[in-house]
């Protein structure tokens, strides 16, 4: 029988575009540094110039023959899953990648520095150029790029294949490994000009007018993200920082970022991974930090869930938070965000993965993670920022999310706005009843009680008036018993107590003008 | 070693010329921007420009005596450095975060030609797709050093710069007058471009500069002999009474004959007298208060050694300004200062650095305590 093939361009293509920011790029080698047991990486923009990148970590390293395999058609080869099992310091999980992450820095220039040093001193650098021009060259079937080799398939019978070239690197043969320390950095020797172009633009303050210098403080940058309706006004190199914030593996600002310590475990979990990241200098944690609403919060927690998917395990916990009455700002943070392996699977998904219900502005309350321990890894797409949607295991943890969503979350929050309308209705109440009395007490030099009295069915709704000892009393009929709509009954309630009020003048010329005094003092303050 | 980390990082030598000629030259800058500045209450920071290497130590002692002031997001961002390497850069910055960084070879790219001559600054243009051009590793790299280049103009002026080079001034194999001496013409040209921050707009009426080089090379070119020659010949005639003074420190009166015995002190003459008038040319002059002090210390390398030279001094805008002088002529008070500044240099021989006319005990300490503040901006950094 036949076998069926992809051709090899198809993985060449994917070296010219794969990531569609340059965030989702570093995110991939971020999740290499953390493979590699790295501390910390290091971000460098060259704000505000940009006219290089650089990502350096302090990991492991690799020697020169494991670079030498993964530029020789490793890339995309599934050795390294092979390797998953081997263990990583602090019980990180391994992530694990199929190489093809090292050249998503290929799609923001043409030609990059590698350079890496192990535990035991040994060390390379290379220079890698991609060519030029790539696509035109595929499309074409340069021979010089696209080479016939055979291959022997699994069954032993060899296959005519293809190689692919994508560009050429080369050793840097006086290089010293005692010159650098512990770990790889991948520095961009050639950056493209629209990325440039594209990040100096960001800090054009005509262009954006909520830019704001980044601080090297990450509470301050909280307090910016949270002060735009979207990361747009900001620009893009505010967009890198919380958008690689969003995805990295990083920690909370605090335990309490989010309310009812609904991270705190989480929290004590990524920080016991002791790894951080830096972008120029400035230390990141997670953008995500709820804290001062007013009218409070709804939080649910998602206990540890597993599920049996095709013989698989599908395991995962997390929580959703409501900020009642309020957006979520930026509107980026709002939605759900999957992370696999503590890694964010592209950003939070405003559509709450297709929730199927109209909740109107409440959808704008929330936000949520969604942390899978294990499992779903076969649902993402190639370029890690997307999931399948009809893959069996997502559409477990969706079905999951949704029940959660509209038997728990929403529900509790229908429920708080109910109560929040209630309390909100009885302290206008208050606030009327107040001002009836306050404008009654002015006319009268003496102390006015309003009090309030049912409407006998059939009986025609009216206020009296009635002197006590110490003070008048007006008794004004129940609002809720006026046959009017329900927004006017308090003020029919008052008009007619200020009738009644006015009634007690002598002669009709005299009513007339306290009855006119009254309602537009009255309707002033309504 | 870290990379880019100078061996000498720790020199005593280099450290007495920073703590006795640089520290004291940008205090004077410092207190003359707060006396010029508008709001005294609140005056702007003073802008500093330096090849500071990774190790940063110029700034960070500049940090730690209060001269440079970091932003309110704790920034050096008044701070641009030049370094030949990307990853130099990226040290560096990791020493003095917020500091500006240019890479590559700072003379070529002071030299390098714009397409659109240097009164176009928009830096984001040349980084537009090109229309008719491909998309190759030719055209994005010339882009982006076009881009980089309008960057480093428009960064201009500075009230300090640094040109702690320590390369040769004058190279033989360089087209007279040497690609160095075409480069700091354009820099003392964009030092008169409109300072802006964010107190206004500024003219500068002075600026602090420190030079270094290494004496020679012995090899120079009968060109770049003659410019310095010509250089002191022309003080003599025009001041006679230098004559004396030359003889009085050297024992020579005729300056061919100084080239020939005694070729380090001709250098030592002869090179800050081109500063001195390259500066006169581009409507500065050297502040003759002050005038050129000059340090003199031996560095070990390779087996053998050579010699650093420091030059220090201030430096002051002509008034009125060269488009509203008479054929753009120099200042009496620019001829005034220069013949001063040319006969102190003759009289006062220079400060030669050794282990033992230095306070090393004092010089560690002061080293100990910039590299304690720079352990504060960087825990992680290694140490020499």
């Amino acid at each position: 029988m036949p076998r069926i093939k992809v051709h090899e361009k198809a993985l060449a293509h994917l070296s010219r575009g794969l990531y569609r920011s340059p965030a989702s790029a570093l995110r991939e080698l971020v999740s290499n540094a953390w493979d590699a047991n790295a501390r910390s990486v290091r971000v460098n923009t060259n704000y505000p110039n940009f006219f290089q990148l650089s990502i350096q970590d302090n990991g492991d390293g690799f020697p020169e023959d494991d670079f030498e395999t993964l530029m020789s058609g490793g890339i995309g080869n599934s050795e390294k899953r092979e390797e998953e099992e081997k263990a990583l310091i602090n019980n990180r999980p391994v992530i694990g990648r199929l190489g093809i992450g090292l050249l998503g820095i290929a799609q923001i220039c043409g030609a990059f520095t590698i350079t890496s040093r192990t535990k035991d001193g040994k060390g390379f650098r290379a220079r890698v150029n991609l060519y030029d021009l790539l696509k035109e060259r595929l499309d074409k079937d340069d021979v010089t790029i696209v080479k016939d080799v055979i291959v022997q398939a699994p069954d032993g019978e060899d296959s005519p294949s293809k190689i692919v070239d994508i560009g050429k690197y080369e050793f840097v043969r006086d290089f010293d490994a005692d010159s650098v320390e512990q770990g790889t950095t991948i520095m961009t020797d050639e950056i493209h000009p629209t990325f440039v172009q594209t990040f100096k633009e960001s800090l054009d303050k005509e262009r954006f007018e909520k830019f704001k210098e980044p601080p090297r403080d990450w509470k301050k940058a909280l307090k910016t993200f949270s002060s735009v309706h979207s990361l747009q006004e900001l620009g893009d190199y505010w967009r890198l920082l919380w958008e690689l914030a969003a995805a990295c593996p990083i920690p909370y600002i605090s335990e309490t970022a989010l309310p009812s310590k609904l991270i705190a475990d989480d929290q004590r979990r990524l920080e016991s991974y002791d790894f951080k990241v830096f972008v120029d200098e400035l230390q990141l944690f997670k953008p995500v930090h709820l804290r001062g609403n007013t009218a409070g919060y709804t939080t649910i927690r998602i206990d540890p869930q597993t599920k049996r998917v095709y013989d698989k395990n599908l395991t995962f916990h997390g929580y959703v938070a409501i900020q009642e009455g309020k957006q979520i700002l930026p509107d980026e943070q709002r939605g759900v965000l999957v992370r696999i392996k503590n890694i964010g699977i592209g950003y939070y998904d405003p559509s709450m993965l297709d929730y199927r219900f109209n909740e109107g502005p409440r959808a704008k309350w929330l936000t949520s993670e969604i942390y899978v321990d294990d499992g779903l890894e076969d649902a993402l797409n190639i370029d890690r920022d997307s999931f399948n949607r009809f893959h069996p295991e997502f559409r477990v943890l969706q079905s999951y999310f949704h029940e959660v969503l509209h038997e728990r979350v929403f529900p509790e929050v229908y429920k708080k706005i109910d109560e929040r309308s209630k309390e909100k209705a009885e302290v206008k109440e208050h606030e009327h009843m107040e001002h009836l009395q306050d404008i009654s007490s002015d006319l009268f030099a003496e102390r006015v009680k309003v009090t309030r009295e049912n409407v006998e069915p059939g009986e025609l709704p009216e206020a009296r008036v009635v002197r006590k000892l110490k003070h008048l009393e007006v008794i004004i009929p129940e609002p809720e018993d006026l046959k009017t709509k329900k927004p006017y009954r308090h003020l029919a309630s008052s008009v007619l107590a200020i009738y009644e009020i006015s009634l007690m003048e002598r002669n009709r010329e005299k009513q007339r003008k306290t009855f006119t005094e009254l309602l537009l003092k009255l309707l002033m303050g309504w | 070693m870290p990379p880019g980390f100078f061996a000498y990082e720790n020199d005593l030598l280099k450290h007495f010329v920073r703590t006795d000629g640089w520290l004291p030259l940008c205090r004077k800058r410092l207190r003359s921007i707060r006396d010029s500045s508008r709001r005294r209450s609140n005056p702007r920071r003073l802008k500093y420009f330096t090849f500071c290497a990774v190790s940063a130590i110029d700034v960070l002692m500049l940090d730690v005596a209060k001269i440079i002031r970091r932003s309110n997001n704790d920034k050096f961002d008044t701070v641009f450095f030049f370094d030949q390497k990307n990853e130099y850069i990226v040290e560096t910055q990791r020493r003095i975060p917020g500091a500006i960084g240019f890479p590559g070879n700072f003379v070529d790219m002071v030299l390098r030609e714009d397409p659109e001559g240097d009164a176009f600054l928009d830096s984001n243009a040349p980084l537009d797709p090109p229309g008719e051009s491909k998309d190759t590793h030719e055209v994005r790299t010339s882009q982006v050093q076009v881009s980089l280049r309008r960057d480093l103009i428009s960064s201009f002026p500075f009230d300090v710069v640094n040109l702690d080079l320590e390369q040769f001034f004058l190279v033989p194999g360089d087209e007279f007058p040497g690609k160095m001496i075409r480069a700091l013409r354009k820099i003392f040209e964009w030092q008169r471009r409109t300072l802006t921050t964010a107190q206004g707009n500024e003219t500068l009426r002075g600026f602090s500069l420190m030079f270094t080089t290494q004496i020679g090379p012995p090899n120079l070119t009968p060109e770049y002999l003659n410019m310095l020659r010509e250089e002191l010949d022309s003080n003599l005639v025009r001041d006679t009474s230098l004559v004396s003074t030359l003889r009085d420190r050297t024992g020579i009166e005729d300056v061919a004959v100084l080239q020939q015995a005694q070729f380090e002190t001709f250098f030592k003459l002869g090179v800050p007298k081109v500063l001195a008038s390259m500066l006169k040319e581009e409507d500065w002059y050297v502040d003759s208060e002050r005038g050129i002090s000059t340090y003199e210390f031996e560095r070990p390398w390779k087996g053998g050694s050579y010699r650093m030279l420091h030059f220090v001094m201030d430096v002051l805008r002509q008034d009125p300004p060269y488009d509203r002088r008479a054929r753009r002529a120099p200042t009496a008070d620019a001829e005034t200062a220069y013949a001063e500044v040319v006969r102190q240099l003759v009289a006062e021989p220079e400060t030669v650095v050794t282990l033992d006319t230095i306070d090393q005990a004092a010089l560690q300490a002061s080293l100990d305590r910039i590299k304690a503040r720079r352990r504060q901006y960087c825990p992680d950094c290694p140490e020499e």
